[in-house]
């Protein structure tokens, strides 16, 4: 028997009906983690913005395709992801592909610095200047990395989950988060060395 | 400082992604304990790797759905806020 995935507190039945209060509770329910995961996506808020709004829009017009096969969130994170990578692919312009020139080889994803940062005090692990430092970070990760680390690592989907809404492979995905991990492993290594130096007399 | 990645580091390596999510098998999981516990650099890089997925995860959860934003999302679907929603 085909396994389904509806939430308890999605009703799919009233929302194919066209129920408006069925469709208020999906986007109350989901709202807030699309709207991050797009910002984190495409790095700000006016594109966030536009990739929320789409996102519902596409969904209240297509909800008669959901067929309960996914969760309804990981049909939303689809919608999301393909609104982000179009706006993303906009910016760059059409004769640009998504990935092209971006990615690395396989030599760049090995650990460089060996640097332990964790001992830093939470107030200087977790402050506005880091939180700049991690969004630069996400933020010069290729496309395909990028989606890949917010769905398994940020959004917390499974390995399944997420391949599934990037329509990949789970061996594709464990390498794109794997780059993912270490390169922004790299970049704060390099951020949080650099206050260490500074500390010391 | 660079790492000197011989054997043992690189199948660390190799598994590093599996270990974090916890998808080895315990017989390689205590392969990578008993390593780590004798190669400091190994140690650092599992430590500030599991240190960067937790601050970006925090860093998200921070984030919440601005009102503004929220109050033209649902007016662009056609919606009604509930009174809790008006925040």
């Amino acid at each position: 028997m085909e396994q389904t995935f509806i939430e308890q507190s999605i009703d799919l039945q009233a929302l194919q009906r066209g129920d408006k209060q069925a469709f208020a509770n999906l986007v109350e329910e989901n709202s807030t983690k699309i709207y991050r995961l797009a910002l984190k996506m495409v790095g700000n808020t006016q594109d966030a913005e536009d990739i929320l709004q789409e996102t519902f829009i596409k969904a209240f017009n297509n909800i008669q395709q959901f067929e309960g096969r996914s969760k309804i969130s990981t049909w939303l994170y689809r919608i999301a992801v393909n609104e982000a990578l179009m706006h993303l692919r906009g910016r760059k312009g059409f004769m640009v592909e998504i990935d092209a020139g971006i990615d690395t080889n396989e030599s760049d994803n090995l650990p460089r610095q060996i640097i332990d940062w964790c001992c830093l005090p939470e107030k200087e692990l977790m402050n506005n200047e880091t939180r700049n430092q991690i969004n630069h970070a996400i933020s010069t990760l290729s496309d395909s990395n990028r989606a890949a680390f917010l769905l398994r690592d940020v959004e917390g989907l499974s390995t399944r989950e997420a391949a599934e809404i990037l329509e990949i492979t789970e061996s594709a995905l464990k390498v794109r988060l794997m780059r993912a991990r270490l390169q922004l492993r790299e970049l704060l290594t390099t951020y949080f060395a650099n206050k260490i130096a500074q500390e010391q007399p | 400082m660079n790492h000197k990645h011989h054997q043992d580091c690189q199948k660390l390596l190799d598994r590093l992604n599996a270990y974090i999510d916890g998808d080895l098998e315990t017989e390689l999981c205590q392969q990578i304990e008993v390593h780590l516990d004798c190669c400091p650099d190994c140690s650092i890089i599992l430590s500030t790797l599991e240190k960067t997925i937790e601050l970006c995860q925090q860093d998200s959860q921070d984030t919440q759905l601005p009102d503004d934003v929220r109050q033209r999302l649902y007016q662009c679907l056609d919606l009604e806020l509930n009174a809790d929603q008006k925040r």
